[in-house]
């Protein structure tokens, strides 16, 4: 160990993140004093650390993040996370962040402060790859001298933002490449809600919690894109080709257009989505590269079918992990088992209700007819809150039905999940 | 291939005529076919990848003077090895006289693994995790390697791996564990400590 350059020693200490580690550590002898001094890349600050000690005031907080900062030199990633805690004053939170300006890559910051802190004025754009903030707001962003030339990850997680400013903040981020924003606070002029985000460079998208009248989003390079929790009257995607993965979980959209020719889509994952499904079928059947399919809880009206075995086969011959939780209805069965080609190349197979039924072992048993290179099997079991009798024998003659299954499709390794 | 002139064959050739225009489309045929064979052979000594082509090899000395194989595409992976490939310094055995055997062999493995194709990153990590569960001195000497070699992933999980054996440990007990003996003189650790007392308390 004493061996190892001093440089090597800073690296290491950079691994442990955690402030109180990272000093700790730093006491067991001059070099590595030295490496925390000179060679620390990363430090991480953060408010559940303090929770043993009860009653640590903000004040402090304030004197021992200043103190622990300003020991080092050259950091490169600076993550301060004080959820729980007060608001600390603008001053000091300023000194940490000038003084790292320079050399800082990484900032992750989530500091509540009176009075409110720029916090794209105060950090360093030149040098910064990633920047991560949480419970502030943004406010005017000017395109005329603000660029953050390197930033390839921007995570926004309830931050209060306008509409105007956050397309504008993408437009300044000419390399930027993953986009995430989480309960967003999105103001707007317009009594239109309205979202429009322009990114020529931007791959993936995530979204969470938001409610829009329209979101417009214009990105070429689009790979992956996945909404959570979103309830959107209109969204517009305009694409190229390049979307890979999209996925869908609680979410409403009411007008979808995409414009995008979704032939290089590769895993579709929906789970609670309501949409226009003719609409949506249509556009993926071009996806002829599609691998993963998950349609789980999808809405389904009286009038909408859901997917058959013989278009899924038909439109992917590359699947190989297939996912669809039916609510089995009338006739919903029979459609879906019609027709007789098999789903040559699906290895995993994953299948769960939302109201058990009676027709459920009959779905499972035609679609293990119909997966001839089936390995895996998992079965979601879901109890409903109110249990009645009625479901406990449901349950208990499906369960019975599967043994025999089991025994027959040997090589098939079957798992059930509780949900 | 490009078009031959086929000559028009028709009634009102003489029979001199027509022997020498066949016998012309003949020299034309040879001399495309010979043309053909030339560039195919052109261009199978300048691509490599192409398989009856070995794959470019670079052999690495250990201190004991044993030689390990690493294949060019793996050896890339360290940013010294792969400055001295441009350089065309890579030809010979390249001593490293600070690497033992043992642990050369087990880089080239490193290297090897990570340079492979259609491995998932599941199982990628896992095998990670399986590599640094190993003595203390073993990872002390990994790093050392990786950081020699300027292999920035290797050097990233060997030196996280000793972080996590640290985290939660005293002064006093990494001394101990990793028999360190640079220690601090009372006065100094002293001033030290209170500067940073909200650590230990």
């Amino acid at each position: 160990m004493d061996d190892l350059p001093v440089e090597v020693i800073g690296n290491i200490l950079s691994q442990l993140k955690a402030a109180r580690d990272v000093v700790v550590a730093s006491m067991t002898c001059r070099k590595w004093r030295e490496a925390w001094k000179k060679h620390l890349r990363s430090l991480s600050f953060d408010s559940n650390d303090w929770h043993r000690q009860h009653d640590i005031s903000t004040s402090s907080l304030e004197i021992l993040i200043t103190q622990t900062i300003f020991q080092t030199r050259g950091l490169r990633c600076l993550s301060i996370s004080m959820e729980d805690a007060d608001e600390f004053s603008a001053a000091p939170v300023i000194a940490w962040l000038m003084y790292t300006r320079d050399t800082l890559r990484e900032l992750c910051y989530n500091v509540r402060t009176h009075p409110n802190i720029n916090i794209l004025e105060r950090c360093g754009r030149q040098k910064l790859e990633v920047l991560k903030l949480a419970h502030t707001s943004i406010m005017g962003v000017e395109p005329s001298y603000q660029k953050f030339p390197h930033l390839t990850s921007l995570s926004l997680s309830f931050v209060s933002v306008s509409a105007l400013d956050l397309s504008l903040l993408l437009s300044i981020c000419p390399r930027i490449e993953s986009l995430a924003l989480i309960n967003p606070d999105i103001t707007m002029s317009d009594p239109q809600a309205t979202m429009e985000l322009t990114s020529h460079s931007l791959k993936e998208i995530h979204v969470k919690t938001i409610s829009l009248d329209k979101f417009l989003l214009e990105a070429d390079n689009l790979q992956n894109l996945h909404l959570r929790d979103c309830n959107l009257e209109v969204f517009e995607l305009i694409g190229k080709e390049a979307l890979r993965v999209l996925k869908m979980d609680d979410v409403s959209i009411m007008h979808l257009d995409i414009s995008e020719s979704m032939e290089n889509l590769e895993v579709v994952d929906f789970a609670n989505f309501t949409v226009m499904w003719p609409k949506f079928y249509h556009m993926i059947s071009k996806s002829s590269k599609l691998r993963t399919l998950r349609l789980w809880g999808v809405v389904q009206d009286e009038e909408v079918e859901a997917m058959d075995l013989e278009t899924i086969s038909d439109c992917f011959p590359r699947l190989s992990h297939l996912a669809l939780s039916y609510d089995l209805g009338d006739g919903v069965l029979n459609h879906c088992l019609q027709g007789s080609s098999n789903l040559e190349n699906v290895v995993v197979l994953e299948l769960g209700w939302t109201i058990i039924s009676n027709r459920f072992s009959a779905w499972v048993a035609g679609l293990l007819e119909r997966c001839p290179r089936l390995k895996k099997l998992i079965i979601f079991v879901r109890v409903s809150e109110v249990k009645t009798e009625d479901e406990y024998g449901m349950l208990g003659s499906f369960t019975t039905s599967m043994v025999p299954l089991m025994r027959k499709y040997m090589e098939v390794e079957v798992q059930f999940e509780f949900e | 291939m490009r078009y031959l002139a086929l000559p028009l064959l028709s009634q009102n050739l003489t029979e001199s005529t027509a022997r020498a225009q066949t016998l012309s489309l003949y020299l034309q045929l040879s001399l495309q076919v010979s043309l053909s064979q030339r560039n195919e052979s052109t261009m199978s000594s300048s691509s490599s990848s192409l398989p009856s082509c070995p794959k470019k090899v670079v052999t690495l000395k250990s201190s004991e003077g044993e030689t390990f194989e690493i294949e060019e595409i793996a050896a890339l992976q360290s940013k010294t090895l792969e400055n001295m490939i441009d350089e065309n310094c890579a030809d010979t055995p390249i001593p490293l006289p600070n690497i033992k055997g043992k642990i050369l062999a087990k880089v080239v493995e490193y290297c090897n693994k990570h340079a492979e194709v259609g491995v998932d990153a599941e199982s990628l990590r896992a095998w990670d995790a399986e590599f640094v569960n190993v003595e203390n001195t073993t990872v002390f000497d990994y790093i050392l390697a990786a950081n020699f070699l300027e292999i920035p992933t290797l050097l990233d999980l060997t030196c996280q791996s000793v972080a996590d054996m640290i985290k939660g440990k005293t002064p006093a007990e990494i001394e101990k564990t990793f028999n360190i003996k640079s220690a601090f003189t009372p006065e100094e650790e002293e001033q030290v400590r209170r500067e940073n007392q909200w650590a230990f308390e």
